[in-house]
């Protein structure tokens, strides 16, 4: 029987699993496939609902544990065989300098989310024009500093290939209501001229603490929200029209608007199925890998020995994805030692 | 207004789906996002109207406010609102399946009444439901005889669609009991340029540009759905 | 992006049978002539037949006609090419939807499918639901070398705004060529046609006849048009080209009927994707049925002195 565990993504999710083993004794492979640790969170540049420093927090995880001796860290690998059982599994790994043959007691599956390029969605002008962009976008502009500046409107669009049976997914991405606000917050602290307009259908800012920090939106931040889904974004004379139906009115509108945020959907990561198939795991009907039981072991995959961790099993924000890397470390430690 | 839920139409829907022959899919997939009425051309120009809201009448079974209502016939058909809706909702047909709905109970039948004498006068007596007489005498000014155009383009003179044809379409209707309803209904008079009187020209040409006719009574209809708030004139400045 | 897939499942056909519209015969005759001639240019031999009536998507969606009456009227006329061996080209966007989704309601409904053929059998006929609908201006796409190689009067310096019509690209969702809310398709055949597209505000607005609003609610359905004409008006093409008789007869006489009651001065020629192509493939002036036209004749006399008569 192996003591190592294999933790799959270097994303908060699987960094906090990591971290979480190698204090209680136990010791990790943590393959990531891209060259840096950090993922997502470190494309972020603040975090709701406190507004905190994105890039600082993620380093000082990632520090810990890249300085964490039982902890072994691989960047640019990936898994590309795995057999055997809870206990003792074989993996074999591919590395830039070539393959590895490892054997571990158990594995965290922490592949983290994709985030959709909304193409499809024609209607919005995405791709068309420079002036609609993704929030992930939107994210590297403001670390960039490269929000709009003056007398600007700036339009954010809820649910996008979210909530959408006929171009996206019907589930809901669960987190873009809260960081849409946090949006909307950062461009009025850029830029204190500009005016921001989030279209939504229902807020879902369920989290400690996230009720209080979309009411600030609007409170103190003149943040207008307008219930509806857009329905089309065109472009007139270098400026964008937005158009929605104010639906708490029964009216449509318009809004002449020189950026568009669309609030784009958590897709599972790319890939997931073959990584499913090849651990032997199941996936649910989009691709996120699937618990067995979502009430009382969320973490637990389809097969003993393997566990989930953080937004590869369905959107959610860092606290979740923290909190459930957390979880898998302690059932991955039972099984280990 | 106090509205007594008890008073709704539970089955309203499931009646009427068969009816329009199952192309109506699943109302109540419905997530009253309101994409559909944020490009909607009638919404745009019309006080009140709003496909969203019709939609979601007819799920909760207020059926009685949607057929009552002038609304129920201000649609365009145009099929955008099903281009964009994201779950695929395919309104025009709702729209259709309740018009029906409507006439059975009383209402909307001024309106059916201007468009069927194109069917009778047209559709069933030469096949061809936009005439070759001329209904507007502008255009008869600038265009003349579009059968010297036809001729002139290497076209018969008229297109006629052959006698078989005629009555087969009329057999068709007689059949289904189209021709029958159609009795029931005794459209308006349709005028054409090409044989009608000075008089009557100069009446066409000074007609104010929006024209509203309904001369059969029916029910009153009512708009239900309201103004914007402010009505159209204060949403307009 | 046209779905490209769906486009190379379009056949290319030696013949097929063109199905008249009521508006190109009777108002804008020009739009008949061009189909069948610049169809049989580009290699397709048109049939028709006198049989053929309207679709009937008019009556039956202004309610005068219940489903029972028009689903026969469509398997009858359906079954004129069927009995040829052909598929249908339609030149109207309601014909498109109607035949075809009615057409495919009946073959998925082996009832409804039967007892329509009830009614047909006694007139000798018989809808067996083999044949396909196109529409014309999927045609030209599908012949894009075809029609690239016959272009004899280039559309040099012409500038063509487009306007695709609801009833194909709405309706269609699923089933047209093209992305509903973004297509391009008509943009293509004009460039391969020598023009140069011009972009507009209101592209993808609907043309405001409302289908039978402008009968019965014709305030609504002129304020629509007006907002899509002053639209077109501000990128001042040369022709409007729509692929829809019934779009084509809003947008060309309530122009007219604007100027003459002073609320605007609108003067942007129509002209169909038919007699746009059949300009450009050379067709004699007289088959273009210009002289249907209500507004803008004079730009469209400006048009064939600058391009050749
Ligand atoms: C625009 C935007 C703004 C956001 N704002 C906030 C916010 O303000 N507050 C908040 O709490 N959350 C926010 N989030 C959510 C946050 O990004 C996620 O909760 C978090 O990134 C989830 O972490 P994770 O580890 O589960 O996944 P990820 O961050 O996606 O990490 C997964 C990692 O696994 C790697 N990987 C994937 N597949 C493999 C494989 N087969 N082999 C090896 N490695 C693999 C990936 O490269 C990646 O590094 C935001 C998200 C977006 C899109
Ligand atoms: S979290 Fe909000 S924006 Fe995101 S899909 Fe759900 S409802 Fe839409
Ligand atoms: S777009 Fe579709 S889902 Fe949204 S309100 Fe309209 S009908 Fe309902
Ligand atoms: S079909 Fe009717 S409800 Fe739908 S967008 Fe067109 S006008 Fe509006």
């Amino acid at each position: 029987m192996s003591k190592k565990t294999l933790v799959i993504g270097g994303g908060i999710a699987g960094i906090t699993a990591a971290q979480k083993i190698a204090q209680n004794g136990g010791d990790v492979i943590l393959i990531e496939k891209e060259d840096a640790l950090g993922g997502n969170f470190a494309k972020l540049t603040y975090t709701f609902p406190v507004l905190g420093d994105a890039k600082a927090l993620v380093s000082q995880e990632v520090q810990k544990v890249q300085t964490t001796p039982s902890i072994e860290i691989l960047t640019n690998t990936t898994l590309t065989a795995c057999q055997g059982s809870v206990g003792d599994f074989s993996v074999e790994l591919k590395t830039l300098s070539g393959t590895r043959q490892e054997i571990v007691g158990a594995i965290i599956v922490a592949a983290g989310f994709h985030y959709m390029e909304p193409t499809a969605y024609t209607e919005y002008s995405y791709g068309r024009s420079p002036k609609v962009v993704t929030s992930l976008e939107f994210e590297k502009m403001a670390a960039e500093n490269r929000l709009p500046q003056g007398n600007v409107r700036v339009v954010f669009v809820h649910c996008v290939g979210s909530r959408d049976k006929a171009k996206g997914y019907v589930y809901c991405s669960k987190i873009c209501c809260s960081y849409s606000a946090k949006h909307a917050i950062m461009m009025k602290k850029a830029n204190p001229q500009s005016k921001s307009y989030v279209f939504y259908i229902d807020i879902r800012a369920l989290g400690k603490g996230y009720e209080e920090f979309i009411r600030s939106a609007m409170e103190e931040h003149n943040v207008r929200y307008i219930r509806g889904r857009v329905a089309k974004v065109l472009e007139s004379e270098g400026k964008l029209l937005v158009r929605a139906e104010d639906s708490l009115m029964g009216n449509p509108v318009e809004v002449e608007a020189d950026l568009v945020v669309l609030a784009s959907a958590m897709e599972p990561p790319v890939g997931s199925r073959d990584l499913a198939a090849m651990l032997g795991i199941a996936t649910d009907e989009y691709g996120f890998f699937q618990d067995v039981e979502s009430n009382v072991r969320p973490c637990h995959s389809s097969k003993p020995g393997i566990f989930l961790a953080g937004s590869c099993t369905q959107p959610m924000e860092i606290a979740s994805a923290v909190a459930m890397g957390g979880l898998s470390a302690s059932e991955a430690l039972a099984v280990t030692r | 207004m106090l509205e007594q839920v008890k008073d709704w139409d539970d089955d309203f829907y499931e009646r009427w789906k068969p009816i329009a022959m199952g192309f109506v899919n699943e109302a109540e997939r419905c997530l009253q996002c309101g994409k559909c009425t944020g490009q909607c051309p009638a919404a745009a120009v019309t006080p009140g109207y709003n496909p969203r809201k019709l939609i979601r009448d007819l799920v909760d079974g207020n059926i009685k406010r949607i057929l009552s209502s002038v609304e129920l016939w201000q649609c365009f058909f145009c099929s955008g609102c099903y281009s964009t809706c994201p779950m695929d909702i395919n309104f025009p047909f709702f729209i259709f399946m309740l018009r029906l709905g409507a006439m059975n109970e009383g209402y909307g039948w001024e309106d059916v009444k201007q468009l069927e004498a194109y069917a009778e006068k047209d559709y069933l007596k030469d096949g061809i439901t936009v005439s070759i007489r001329e209904r507007n005498p502008f255009v008869v000014d600038t265009v003349g005889d579009i059968g010297k155009i036809r001729e002139a383009a290497g076209l018969p003179t008229k297109r006629v669609v052959s006698k078989r044809g005629v009555a087969e379409i009329n057999m068709i209707s007689d059949l289904s009991g189209m021709t029958s309803f159609m009795k029931k209904i005794g459209g308006v008079d349709l005028l054409d340029c090409n044989t009608c009187d000075d008089a009557q020209a100069r009446r066409c040409k000074t007609k104010p540009l929006p024209s509203k006719v309904g001369k059969i009574t029916t029910k009153t209809r009512f708009y239900n759905y309201g103004e914007p708030s402010g009505g159209k004139t204060n949403a307009k400045t | 992006m046209p779905r490209l897939d769906k486009v190379a499942q379009i056949p290319k056909p030696d013949k097929i049978f063109v199905f008249k519209s009521c508006v190109a015969s009777n108002k804008y005759p020009g739009i008949e002539a061009c189909s069948s001639d610049s169809l049989r240019i580009l290699g397709i031999e048109p049939v028709d037949s006198d049989e053929q009536t309207c679709c009937g998507g008019f009556v039956t969606f202004a309610n005068v006609a219940a489903p029972t009456a028009s689903m026969p009227a469509v398997a009858r006329n359906l079954s004129l090419a069927e009995e040829k061996g052909l598929d249908t080209c339609v030149v109207c966007n309601g014909c498109w939807t109607f035949l075809n989704e009615f057409g495919h309601f009946m073959n998925h409904n082996a009832e409804v499918k039967a007892s329509v053929n009830m009614m047909l059998n006694m007139m000798g006929k018989e809808y067996k639901g083999t044949g396909s609908v196109y529409h014309i201006a999927e045609m030209y796409y599908r012949l894009k070398e075809e029609l690239a190689e016959n272009v004899k009067r280039p559309l040099k310096g012409i500038k063509v705004a487009t306007h695709y019509g609801c009833h194909y690209l709405g309706g269609g969702k699923y089933t047209a060529i093209d992305d509903a809310q973004m297509p391009s398709y008509l943009e293509e055949i004009i460039e391969i046609l020598g023009g140069e597209v011009v972009p507009y505000t209101a592209n993808r607005e609907c043309c405001g006849t409302g289908f039978t609003q402008v009968i019965n609610g014709k305030d609504l359905s002129l304020e629509h048009t007006k907002t899509k004409l002053d639209s077109v008006k501000e990128a001042d093409p040369d022709i409007l080209v729509v692929q829809c008789p019934y779009c084509h007869s809003q947008l060309d006489r309530i122009q007219q009927q604007f100027n003459y009651r002073d609320e605007g001065d609108f003067q942007t020629p129509i002209l169909h994707i038919a007699q746009l192509v059949g300009m450009g493939l050379g067709l004699d002036v007289a088959k273009l049925g210009f002289a249907a036209h209500v507004s803008g004749r004079a730009r469209l006399e400006n048009v064939l002195d600058r391009i050749g008569r």
